[in-house]
């Protein structure tokens, strides 16, 4: 076997589960037990997708799902059995209704941390399990509707066989469906809002925006499934739906893998068809699951994909991608923004951060910050960008008045900010994480991209080239296709600014960049900085490195204890012996060096 | 509290069950349900059972096929239906309606034709609605009207009073017997639950001119039935007519009214008479209980039991499992059945579906444990009004029980 | 108003107050929040009614024994699946999915021991569950013990608080690396809050019993009413979960009173998800600064 044909392993067995699932109904009967529960697995697997798009990708643990599938569920059998509706409408309106649902479901998932939100969605769907019973008048209570018809096309019946082809195909364009909007902007956009909410503020993403994006699309899937499962089971009870329907969704991607493509459908796979097989451990099952859920979070948190992965990882090492030629880009210059500030104040608690504090950075300069700790420096700039809501006085930022905006929407208007510890989404590749600077720019709409329309296709490749070479302009292009997370803290930094400026950025905010950098590195940073200012773009970077601050910045701004000690050029404020006092204590001011 | 359910009947079910399935699950593509052929006359005769081993209705409902169970013993030592033995084909439906679609599906995979349970109307309702589809042969525990209309359910018979008869003596005996005109109706909510309310509502309105004083509905796995109850009470109902169908839902009731101090004269399904209920309610209180029974179980000062069904409750004593389900087992449909079955399968000299059911149609006045059966095509409610009765609960702590024999209520 | 309902919401808030203070025992040095609370409830209930019924033991030795194992199986959670999530790491919400699996297992453990049906466990003597016509509301002796007794033992917990230990607590909550510097052992504390707020819901189930009767299927009513007054009281604070308890149980009541009973769990949901939506926080606690 020679390496190439290992490397496709992966690949051919993804056909070759695709051919399985497809052959299957050839060599079962039209009414056996075994097409009834494959047909129901695919359903499940369907649900498990779109769970797996809210909690995996967008991390909104969600023990609520139950709700949404019996959404479609009852949509479907009410309709049809006592209206008479055809199957599609009836669909139409389960899906419509669900999402409608995920739209309320996601409301309280914008002021709720995870875990409270987590716990939400189980109250939820133990409330809506006894509503179900209690709601008689709509649900028929305990005995359920029964007698779901199947759905029809053109005057012909579906059939146990066809139904099964339809339930395989809508998961098959599901999975696809997702695969397109992960590896999309939406996809990075979720990433980052999961891992690391700053970075989504940063390049623009609203996190509710998201959020409810992955909630419609997760709510309309189950609303999907709901529909398939009441077709296929013919009787939709309330006992279907219990919260511990909820919980075994969550299971089976938590099992299969949270947040990877075929996390859902190994999940579903192992946990409804494995207790099929072996009947007598059924009732075993849900014991064997709940420890295997608590060894599969202490020992794998990535489930059974990410374990084959990484097992894969081992067998397979594939030979390392060449390295790209590290070419000079050159690159349009930056209209710059001017930023200005006046009388900042901002209290935390009893502590008074900020008190009047006044700064402005003509466009195109680069100016500096410097104090010590504490001094109100990172607040400084997290007022400015909009992390947190100024107590008094004004921003302007290119002229315009930014107070009180939300941060995405200054990220939007050109700004863009690096922070004291980068913010990376560490699962992603650092050209991901350079592309996902570009949300804004990006302008195919999320069909176009969940369908891949060429449009949609030449944009995203567009834009890959864009952020090498972005990365190339930092300086590491040769780790474009790592995970960022596995990037030297020195380097993080580098894509960091390099995602700023994939956004678009005409002021960039850079927070201590140089902490903790090598010498080698310090120079590197210092002559990229340098270049982005010569290209155009105002600068203002809090520096505790004071040799870096005099060789870029052209003004500087001394805080203490958040008022303005100081602020001129360079040369003159460095001179100033309150600021020696003030920033390098009595000590520095007889030695004189500068740490 | 009683025996684990799980111990129940399952003396070889589990491990042949395994079998099949995992001979099922390779053999899959063979499965696709050949008709018995006439060359396997000497097989056993394959008859599902469908009974809930594990899940919360479990230790109510698994005990009520003992009497199927004595049927097939009686049988199959008997020579068997034509020279075929009795053979059980086990499957666990949980108690849950949401389980029966699979369940049949397994059934029908192990080329039963034939089908025992599920016990409960909301789960006998959801497997009907795969049976009748598939042309299986079956006979449920559900005491709902509706499962006995033989035009909806061409395949199903019930062997058992149904709720309208139920509602006819409840009410009668509430209303006339102990002249009680403010009523209120307590019942689960099931499928038999609503269609015995809405029997009692109807004979009620059209008999006495009656509504009901409060109508309460609980959910069947509710922690706690006080505040239901409660409500009964605060509305001034002055006798209670109840479709309650498990164990735990009626001792939690009566518990209830134990706390609140209220005993009103209670009427109802034939779950009502279970065994704790002695211990949880005053002895004066039990006297104002009364259920749904055939009269062929009862005693009064002038008549007795009949042989039949005294040689049936001794049998039934064999069992130690049974006890204290004495009453619920006698009042299954599980044993008349399957000599309703058996009778129809002597009469058309087959074993085809097609010919048994027309066997069972053309029963008339079958003489079976709980009373005289009869079946039409259109008419699947086997048992007359006459077999009906009501019986006082009390009663069984007489001698003279022999665990499922009772005593007429006074007046019936 | 109805005297009687308000009596019911009283004795079940004092129920949701004890389960909520079991929660706030060990959020209290872990900030985790245990979604196997109300299984561990469910087994106290268990475990007392077994051991009065069926092995006949005296109310005070069942009442012991069922603290004692109740608190060992918490231990025993922290152990497998709460320390070696907050080793990795000290904020993550991984311990959401693994306090339920710990509840998954518990679940489905007790579904092998015991049956489904429900036991009736009969209160200590000189108490009684029969009605008692008090200036024209009708409460049974035990209730009236189980709300005094309730308020006492919130007291109590409070009082501990004050002590060094407590403080030692309340640091490492505040802010764990600080207290390992002040050579606090915050593992030992987390060891001990998981002991303590385990036997906590072990008695919260064995006084539970005699109201709700033991059940296997306790649990998950427990956790989700536990959490809602631990929530709308400001998770931590032990005096505010009880005030919340009486909050919830009175809008339960009066809600099922109003409505059907069928709508106490719908009523209490509303209720929470508005009070979190406009104060994240809770009614008793301080809104916490978003930090980058």
């Amino acid at each position: 076997m020679g390496p190439r044909f290992v490397a496709r392993i992966p690949t051919l067995a993804q056909f070759a589960f695709l051919a399985a699932a497809l052959a299957l109904p050839l060599f079962v009967g039209a009414d056996s037990y075994a097409l009834f529960v494959v047909t129901q697995l695919g359903i499940y697997i369907l649900a498990a997708i779109g769970l797996n798009l809210l909690s995996g990708y967008a991390g909104q643990v969600s023990l609520g799902h139950a709700a949404f599938i019996a959404i479609g569920a009852y949509s479907v059998a009410l309709l049809t059995v006592d209206r008479h509706w055809p199957f599609w409408a009836a669909a139409v309106v389960g899906m419509a209704l669900s999402a409608g649902l995920g739209i309320v479901a996601a409301l309280p998932s914008f002021r709720l941390n995870t875990w409270y939100f987590a716990f939400i969605t189980l109250a939820f769907a133990l409330v809506f399990e006894k509503m179900i019973v209690e709601w008689r008048w709509l649900t028929k209570g305990f005995a359920g509707v029964v007698g779901v018809p199947a759905p029809s096309l053109f005057g012909h019946d579906f059939g146990p066989r066809a139904l099964y082809y339809l339930v395989a195909a809508s998961a098959l364009a599901g999975f696809l469906l997702v695969r397109n909007i992960v590896r999309s902007r939406f996809g990075r956009a979720f990433v980052a809002v999961r891992d690391v909410e700053p970075a989504a503020l940063a390049v623009g993403a609203s996190p509710q925006r998201v959020k409810l994006l992955a909630f419609v699309i997760a709510a309309a899937f189950a609303g999907a499934a709901g529909a398939f499962f009441a077709v296929q089971k013919t009787v939709v009870t309330p006992d279907d739906f219990t919260a511990d329907f909820s919980i075994f969704f969550l299971l089976t991607i938590v099992l299969g893998g949270l947040g990877t493509l075929w996390g859902p459908v190994v999940g579903a796979l192992v946990f409804f068809l494995i207790p099929e097989l072996l009947a007598g451990l059924a009732s075993w099952r849900m014991l064997i699951y709940g420890c295997l859920l608590l060894a599969l979070m202490l020992f794998a948190p990535h489930g059974l994909v990410g374990a084959m992965r990484q097992g894969w990882r081992r067998i397979a090492r594939r030979s390392p991608a060449a390295p790209m030629a590290a070419r000079e880009v050159s690159h349009p210059p930056i209209a710059g923004l001017s930023l200005e500030i006046a009388g900042l104040r901002k209290r935390f608690g009893g502590v008074l951060a900020l008190d009047g504090v006044d700064f402005t950075a003509p466009a195109g300069a680069c100016c500096a910050i410097v104090g010590p700790n504490g001094s109100g420096k990172t607040t400084l700039l997290n007022l400015a960008s909009g992390y947190y809501p100024a107590d008094a006085g004004t921003v302007k930022i290119g002229g315009a008045e930014t107070r009180g905006l939300a941060a995405q929407r200054i990220a939007a208007r050109g700004v863009g900010r690096t922070f004291q510890t980068p913010r990376l989404v560490n699962e992603l590749t650092a050209v991901e994480n350079v592309m996902l600077g570009a949300y804004r720019r990006e302008r195919s709409g999320f069909i176009a991209t969940a369908l891949r329309l060429p449009s949609a296709r030449a944009e995203a490749k567009r834009l890959r080239a864009e952020a090498l070479a972005y990365l190339a302009f930092v300086g590491v292009a040769d780790r474009a296709d790592l995970e960022a997370g596995e990037a030297p803290h020195g380097q993080q930094r580098l894509i960091e600014i390099a995602r700023a400026m994939m956004g678009g950025a005409r002021l960039i905010l850079l927070d201590e960049p140089a902490a903790g950098l090598s010498m080698s590195e310090l120079e590197r940073l210092e002559q990229l900085i340098v270049r982005i200012r010569d290209l155009g773009a105002t600068i203002v970077i809090v520096e505790h490195h004071l040799d870096l601050v005099a060789n870029i910045a052209g003004h500087v701004m001394v805080l203490d204890r958040g008022v303005v000690l100081a602020s001129g050029a360079p040369a003159d404020v460095f001179r100033n012996e309150a600021v020696m006092r003030a920033y390098m204590g009595e000590r520095a001011l007889k030695g004189g060096a500068p740490a | 509290m009683r025996a684990n359910p799980h111990s129940l009947l399952s003396r070889d079910a589990i491990d042949r069950r395994a079998l099949l399935r995992l001979a099922g699950g390779f053999g899959a593509a063979a499965g696709a349900g050949f008709p018995l052929s006439a060359s396997a006359q000497a097989q056993a005769l394959k008859l599902g059972w469908i009974r809930p081993t594990t899940g919360r209705l479990a230790s109510s409902f698994a005990p009520l096929y003992f009497g199927g169970l004595i049927a097939i013993d009686e049988i199959n030592a008997a020579g068997g239906i034509l020279g075929r033995q009795i053979a059980r084909v086990e499957e666990d439906d949980e108690a849950s309606p949401a389980k029966e679609p699979a369940v049949v599906r397994k059934m029908r995979e192990q080329d039963v034709s034939c089908i025992v349970g599920p016990t409960g109307s909301s789960q006998s309702l959801a497997s009907l609605a795969a049976t009748t589809s598939m042309k299986l042969l079956q006979s449920t525990y559900a005491a709902a009207a509706e499962a006995g209309d033989g035009k909806k359910y061409p395949y199903h018979y019930q062997v058992m009073f149904n709720t309208d008869q139920q509602a006819d003596v409840c009410v009668d005996y509430m209303v006339r017997a102990l002249g009680v005109k403010k009523i209120g109706i307590l019942q689960e909510n099931t499928a038999f639950g609503e269609q015995g309310t809405a029997a009692s509502k109807i004979v009620l309105q059209k008999k006495f001119g009656l509504t009901p004083v409060s109508e309460q509905v609980y959910p069947i796995n509710a922690p706690d039935l006080s505040a239901y109850v409660a409500n009964l009470q605060k509305a001034g109902a002055e006798g209670v007519i109840g479709w309650i169908a498990n164990v735990p839902n009626a001792a939690m009731i009566f518990n209830a009214m134990k706390t609140l101090k209220y005993f009103p004269p209670v009427t109802g399904h034939s779950g009502l008479m279970l065994p704790a209920l002695f211990d949880l309610v005053p002895a004066e209180a039990v006297k104002n209980v009364f259920a749904t029974y055939y009269r062929n179980f009862t005693w009064t000062d002038a008549e007795q039991p009949g042989p039949r069904q005294v040689e049936f409750a001794q049998k039934l004593a064999k069992y130690p499992e049974a006890k204290g389900f004495e009453v619920n087992i006698a009042a299954a449909p599980y044993y008349d059945f399957i000599y309703c079955l058996k009778a129809a399968i002597e009469a058309e000299k087959s074993f085809e579906t097609e010919a048994i059911r027309r066997g069972l149609d053309n029963l008339k006045n079958y003489k079976g444990l709980m009373g005289d059966i009869s079946f039409t095509p259109e008419n699947h409610s086997g048992i007359g009004i006459k077999d009906v009765v009501l019986v006082s609960v009390a009663s069984g702590q007489d001698p003279r029980a022999m665990g499922c024999m009772r005593a007429r209520a006074p007046g019936q | 108003m109805d005297l009687d309902t308000l009596a019911h919401g009283l004795v079940a808030g004092s129920l949701y107050a004890l389960v909520a203070v079991s929660f706030n025992i060990l959020y209290r040095p872990s900030n985790v929040f245990n979604f196997a609370q109300g299984e561990l409830v469910m087994v106290g209930a268990m475990t007392f009614a077994s051991a009065m019924s069926v092995a006949g033991m005296p109310w005070i030795v069942a009442f012991a024994a069922t603290l004692a194992l109740v608190g060992m199986i918490c231990l025993v959670e922290e152990r497998i699946a709460v320390a070696p999530i907050l080793k990795r790491a000290q904020t993550g919400t991984a311990w959401v999915i693994t306090t339920l699996a710990v509840s998954l297992i518990i679940s489905n453990l007790v579904g092998r021991i015991w049956g489904p049906d429900p036991i009736l466990v009969k209160p200590p003597e000189p108490l009684s569950m029969d009605s008692l016509n008090v200036a024209g509301v009708r409460i049974s002796s035990y209730e009236v013990a189980l709300v005094i007794c309730t308020v006492a033992l919130v007291a109590m917990v409070e009082r501990a608080y004050q002590t060094l230990q407590g403080k030692a607590v309340m640091a490492v909550a505040e802010d764990r690396e600080a207290a390992l510097m002040r050579g606090i052992d915050p593992g030992r504390l987390g060891r001990w809050s998981f002991f303590i707020g385990g036997a906590f819901a072990g008695m919260t189930g064995v006084v539970a019993a005699p109201i709700l009767y033991a059940s296997t299927s306790l649990g998950p009513d427990l956790l989700l009413k536990g959490f809602a007054a631990a929530a709308v009281g400001s998770i931590g604070n032990n005096r505010g979960a009880l005030i919340a308890g009486y909050i919830i149980g009175l809008t339960e009541a009066f809600g099922a009173a109003l409505l059907s009973p069928g709508y106490q769990e719908a009523v209490i949901f509303l209720v929470v998800l508005g009070v979190l939506l406009l104060r994240p926080e809770g009614l008793f606690g301080r809104p916490s600064a978003r930090t980058v």
